[in-house]
């Protein structure tokens, strides 16, 4: 009997013709499947242009018991006889950059408030903030990885 | 046997002659029944109509037309946007500019962009009040399910056709609405983090860097959102509205009452029974869709248009400094229906940006499997009851809402500081009020034995829970989001 002609199917063993059919679809539904998972893919970026490895400058840029916001990376950059620290200013809230109060930090978009070591005193922040990996380029430049956390006892002597 | 060009001639002089017949009979023959039927029902852009329209659902005072006045709002949004992307150039270094031009060079720019933008801002409004006009005449119920969550989609288009439009003049406005907004998406991490998966599973960071295009707001993003608010949401809007319309002409009108058409005769004078039975038969509880319900959305639509050229004129769309990466706006205000969010945010991102929202979400895409009484349909507040508990049950709401925000705010929130994460996730305004509002809703419905009323009370308490604290954000926020009065 063919099921597709009849419109229903009997009981018993599937048929050869079922079983062909039904594989038949199977593919062409693989297919369409494989196919839109390639359209879904291309939006997804693969190819992040943001750069982590943040290039500062001669060290000199930096002098002593300063610390210094460097704008556009939203990063204070700390120096002591100890060495080089930076501390990232954006918020582990929700990314807005903060401001320095003088003993501390204050973010200004939901009033989360840190310490000068970056712990959270106050507000929506559910983490301290980051203090990110100081390192010197072959050329002596300065650098911050902003995609490497490390704790805030860690200098970069120069 | 005559000339081709004799026979052309011919052809085209016939055409003429019955392209003015056509125009003529619109002009005087659209007086019969049945031109006038014909004129609804063989008109593609019209026949979204039935042939005649009940009285009842044309009353101004019953839809307050707002699912008429949402699509015209749709409609004159579309025409300026086009007239926008003229000028446009959705690029990083040019959309400040391009947008700056448009209202200080282009002549007549700055008032197509103040129409849009407040048209925007309306249209917000306009169909979140169009949802809670369809939900309190209970018109969602039987085979308008599907409708009603058709709706719920459109509403959550229109909200990213707004934001999506925020972000397109590149402003410090845009720049840290959008960088807020998609932290709010990843925030998903503060549960994942939890659990210490967000190295495997992280659906929010996921789907932040999908909208933002990488992992900070740039170009890619412009373009992105570009993309939505030109192209994806228009098509997508203008599908679902057809299935919208469509939804509605398969349910037979609007969701009218049972004796809807009793109450259109006997409001017309007919008092005796038999007399409102023949009336009925002639279908007088009826008028024919052209011309009555054709006025009454020209009216809806002229009056939408006369309110935003007014606006317009009167008042001009914000347009703040340049972007600044390193600086924000303080306060960094997100639009004016994301400040509920926004405050919620202020005591936990996930809870408030994600958690509290969804549930919302999820609760009203529930109400017409939750609630199947038919009774009450087509009456606001589907009664003498309804009435009683959605006044009673926003009261409620509001003691509850300011109470607990004025402990938040007055005593601070600052108590879950030293408590595991997770409490300053379960134990926050926005997680403990959503908490009080099922609870009462819960008691209503015990006590009352209806759905119909559990439902209502819900979206009583969350209607105005949602205004107190939109207020709150819009008004009561100051720099560095700190309190003022």
């Amino acid at each position: 009997m063919n099921a597709l002609q009849d419109g229903r199917h009997e009981a018993g063993p599937l048929s050869r013709r079922d079983a062909l059919a039904k594989l038949a679809m199977g593919s062409v539904a693989l297919s369409l499947v494989t196919a839109l998972l390639v359209f879904l893919r291309v939006p997804i970026p693969s190819n992040l242009r943001e750069r982590t490895l943040i290039r500062l400058g001669n060290p000199d840029r930096f002098p002593f018991n300063t610390f210094t916001f460097v704008a556009e990376k939203n990063i204070f950059i700390y120096r002591t006889r100890q060495g080089f620290r930076a501390l990232s200013a954006l918020c582990p809230h929700l990314g807005c950059v903060i401001t320095s109060t003088g003993r501390g930090f204050r973010c200004p978009c939901h009033g989360s408030t840190f310490d000068a070591q970056g712990t959270v005193l106050g507000g929506p922040a559910p983490k301290p903030l980051s203090w990110l990996k100081v390192g010197l380029a072959p050329d002596g430049q300065i650098t911050v990885d902003t995609s490497e956390r490390v704790s805030g006892e860690q200098f970069l002597r120069v | 046997m005559p000339k081709p060009a004799h026979i052309i001639r011919q052809n085209l002089r016939a055409s003429l002659t019955s392209a003015l017949t056509v125009l003529r009979r619109v002009r005087t023959e659209r007086t019969s029944v049945r031109e006038r039927s014909r004129s609804v029902s063989r008109n593609f852009f019209l026949h979204m109509h039935s042939t005649r329209t009940h009285l009842y659902s044309l009353r101004p005072g019953f839809t307050l037309g707002l699912g008429f006045l949402s699509f015209s709002l749709f409609l004159i949004l579309t025409c300026t946007g086009v007239l926008l992307m003229v000028y446009y150039v959705p690029s990083v270094e040019q959309a400040y500019g391009s947008v700056k031009d448009i209202s200080t060079v282009v002549a007549g720019g700055r008032y197509i962009r103040n129409i849009h933008r407040w048209g925007a801002h309306g249209m917000v409004a306009v169909v979140v009040l169009h949802l809670v006009r369809v939900f309190f005449t209970s018109a969602y119920t039987g085979t308008r399910r599907v409708n009603w969550m058709v709706g719920i989609l459109l509403l959550c288009m229109t909200i990213l056709f707004s934001f999506s439009g925020y972000l397109l003049p590149w402003d410090q406005l845009a720049f840290w609405a959008v960088t807020i907004a998609s932290n709010i998406v990843a925030s998903t991490r503060e549960l994942t983090d939890l659990a210490g998966i967000t190295a495997v599973v992280d659906p929010g960071g996921f789907l932040r860097r999908l909208l933002l295009g990488g992992d900070g707001v740039g170009q890619d993003t412009l373009t992105r959102f570009y993309l939505l608010h030109v192209v994806i949401l228009p098509i997508a809007t203008i599908v679902f509205i057809g299935v919208h319309f469509w939804r509605i002409r398969k349910s037979d009108g609007l969701a009218i009452p049972a004796e809807a058409d009793d109450l259109v005769l006997k409001a017309q004078g007919v008092a005796d029974p038999v007399a409102r039975q023949e009336a009925r038969l002639r279908r007088e509880h009826t008028v024919l869709s052209w011309p009555t319900a054709l006025w009454a959305e020209g009216a809806v639509l002229l009056a939408a248009l006369a309110a935003l050229m007014l606006f317009a004129i009167l008042l001009d769309a914000p347009l703040l400094a340049p972007a600044d990466i390193s600086m924000p706006e303080n306060p960094a205000k997100s639009p004016w229906y994301f400040l509920g969010v926004q405050e919620l945010v202020s005591y936990s991102s996930f809870t408030g940006g994600v958690l509290v929202p969804l549930l919302l979400l999820v609760a009203v895409v529930a109400v017409p499997f939750v609630d199947r009484e038919e009774k009450g349909t087509g009456y606001w507040f589907g009664g003498q009851q309804g009435k009683r508990v959605v006044i009673l049950s926003a009261l409620v709401a509001l003691v509850l809402t300011i109470g607990t925000m004025a402990i938040a705010i007055g005593v601070g929130w600052q108590w879950t500081r030293n408590a595991p994460a997770v409490i300053t996730l379960i134990a926050n305004p926005g997680s403990i009020l959503a908490t009080m509002y099922a609870v009462w809703s819960w008691g209503v419905l015990r006590s009352t034995s209806s759905t119909k009323m559990g439902v209502f009370a819900l979206v009583s308490c969350s209607l105005i829970g949602g205004i107190i604290i939109t207020i709150v954000g819009i008004w009561l926020r100051g720099p560095n989001w700190e309190f003022v009065w």
